[in-house]
C-alpha cells in the first residue's frame, strides 16, 4: 500500500547551500566540516542496512575515501574489543539510551557531541560493558578508508572480539578468506602475502 | 560510548543548536514537518530515548517535543513493513532511501529522498509494499503527533495489525500487556486479558 505523496523535497534543492569540498586533508578536517555543515543525512542511494548482533547501521554521507556511518546499538549490549585494519575513525557519542544524564540546557545526553582520538588502523577500541545498562545508545563513526573500492561499514572491516552470528555472516559475505572463530574475526588484507 | 577512550573534542549542544528557536508548539502536523526540515533535520535525541528494535526495523527518535516527535528508521534488508495503522496518532514518513530502493540521484541519494506522505490520520492503514523486499534495507523519517493521554514511546509500538514478529510481538506486550492478540497480530486498543 503506496501512501499518497504529500510533497517532495528535492534533494537537489534541499543540500543546494551545503558545500562539499573534493577532498579533506585529514579525517579530522572531514569531521569539523561534516559538524559544521550541520550533520546532513544525504545517504547514498546504494547503501546498506548493515544488520550486526548488538547493531544496525547505516552510511549517511559518503564521498571519495571518507564517510559517516549511524550506529543504532541495541538496548542492553556492548561494543566489544576491536579494531579497523586499512581505516582511521573518529567516534562521536549521539547519546539516547537514558544511561547517562540529560544537558542542563537542552533535552540531549551529556555525551552528545562527545568525539574521542582518532584511531589509526588497527588501534582497538570497544570492550566497555557499562552500556549493557541502557536502552541502547546512537553514534556517528567517522571514518577514512586506505582504499575507497573495499568501502563498507566498520561493522565489516573487522579484526577482534565477534558481536554474533550474524556480523560473522556478515564479515564472511564480503570477505570470504576473513578468519572468523566463534568469538573472533579478522579481516585479512587483500594486497598481504 | 567508550569512557576508556580520549576525548578529542566536544561540540557543546547549546552552541550547536543555538540558531534553533523551537516553538511551544505547532497547529498541525504539516507544520511540524515543515518546521523541522526548514531547520535541516536537527539530530537532538533526547537523553533517554529507547532505541526500538523489531524483526524488520530499527529505530531511535532523534527529535522530540510533546505531542510532536520524529523517529528515525532503518528497515532491516529484504524486509518490508507490513500492513498496519496507529491509532489515534498523525503520521507523516519521508523517505530518506539507500538501499538501491529506486536510481541515483545527482546527489548520490535515491531518487525517492524528500518524498513525503500524506498525513496518515487516526486508525488509516498503511505499509505492505512487498516490492520494497527485494532492497539491501532503507532508511525513513516518521514525524508523528501523539495523542494527549498517551505515553510517547514509539510508532512501531503504537500499533494495529500485522506485527514484524516474534521480537516485535515482545516489544508491543512490554509495553501493552494484552495488546497482542494472536502471534502475528497486535491491536494496542484492544486487550485480550
Amino acid at each position: 500500500m503506496t501512501s499518497p505523496i504529500w510533497k517532495q523535497f528535492n534533494a537537489t534543492d534541499f543540500f543546494k547551500n551545503l558545500y562539499i569540498p573534493d577532498d579533506w586533508d585529514n579525517l579530522e578536517s572531514f569531521v569539523e566540516w561534516y559538524m559544521e555543515s550541520k550533520i546532513p543525512i544525504m545517504i547514498p542511494w546504494d547503501a546498506n542496512v548493515i544488520r550486526s548482533d548488538d547493531a544496525v547501521a547505516i552510511c549517511i554521507f559518503k564521498k571519495g575515501n571518507y564517510q559517516v556511518e549511524f550506529y543504532l546499538e541495541y538496548p542492553e549490549m556492548y561494543i566489544r574489543k576491536h579494531a579497523h585494519p586499512r581505516m582511521e575513525v573518529i567516534v562521536m557519542d549521539m547519546g539516547g539510551g537514558g544511561l547517562t544524564p540529560r544537558q542542563t540546557d537542552a533535552d540531549v545526553s551529556m555525551l552528545w557531541g562527545r568525539a574521542y582520538q582518532k584511531l589509526k588502523p588497527g588501534d582497538y577500541h570497544g570492550g566497555d560493558t557499562s552500556s549493557k545498562l541502557s536502552n541502547g545508545f546512537v553514534t556517528l563513526a567517522f571514518q577514512r578508508w586506505e582504499n575507497q573500492e573495499e568501502m563498507t561499514s566498520a561493522a565489516i572491516l573487522w579484526k577482534g572480539e565477534l558481536q554474533g552470528p550474524l556480523q560473522a555472516k556478515l564479515i564472511k559475505e564480503h570477505y570470504p578468506d576473513a578468519i572468523v572463530e566463534e568469538n573472533y574475526a579478522e579481516v585479512i588484507d587483500k594486497g598481504a602475502t | 560510548m567508550n569512557p576508556k577512550q580520549e576525548l578529542w573534542k566536544k561540540c557543546s549542544p547549546a552552541t550547536y543548536f543555538e540558531n534553533i528557536e523551537i516553538p511551544d508548539t505547532w497547529d498541525t502536523i504539516e507544520s511540524f514537518t515543515n518546521w523541522y526540515l526548514e531547520q535541516r533535520m536537527p539530530l537532538m535525541i533526547p537523553w533517554d530515548a529507547e532505541v526500538i528494535r523489531t524483526d524488520d526495523a530499527t529505530a531511535i527518535c532523534i527529535f522530540r517535543k510533546p505531542p510532536y516527535q520524529v523517529e528515525l528508521y532503518l528497515i532491516h534488508p529484504g524486509l518490508s513493513v507490513a500492513k498496519h495503522a496507529h491509532p489515534g496518532m498523525d503520521v507523516i514518513t519521508m523517505t530518506l532511501g539507500g538501499g538501491k530502493i529506486d536510481t541515483k540521484s545527482v546527489t548520490n541519494t535515491s531518487t525517492s529522498w524528500g518524498d513525503i506522505s500524506e498525513n496518515l490520520k487516526n486508525g488509516e492503514f498503511h505499509g505492505g509494499q512487498t516490492i520494497l523486499k527485494k532492497s539491501l534495507g532503507f532508511a525513513l523519517m516518521s514525524f508523528e503527533k501523539w495523542p494527549a493521554d498517551v505515553p510517547m514511546t514509539s510508532a512501531a509500538i503504537h500499533w494495529v495489525g500485522e506485527t514484524a514478529g516474534v521480537v516485535h510481538d515482545k516489544l508491543i506486550s512490554s509495553h501493552h500487556p494484552g495488546a497482542v492478540l494472536q502471534e502475528g497480530y497486535a491491536n494496542i486498543s484492544q486487550n485480550n486479558t
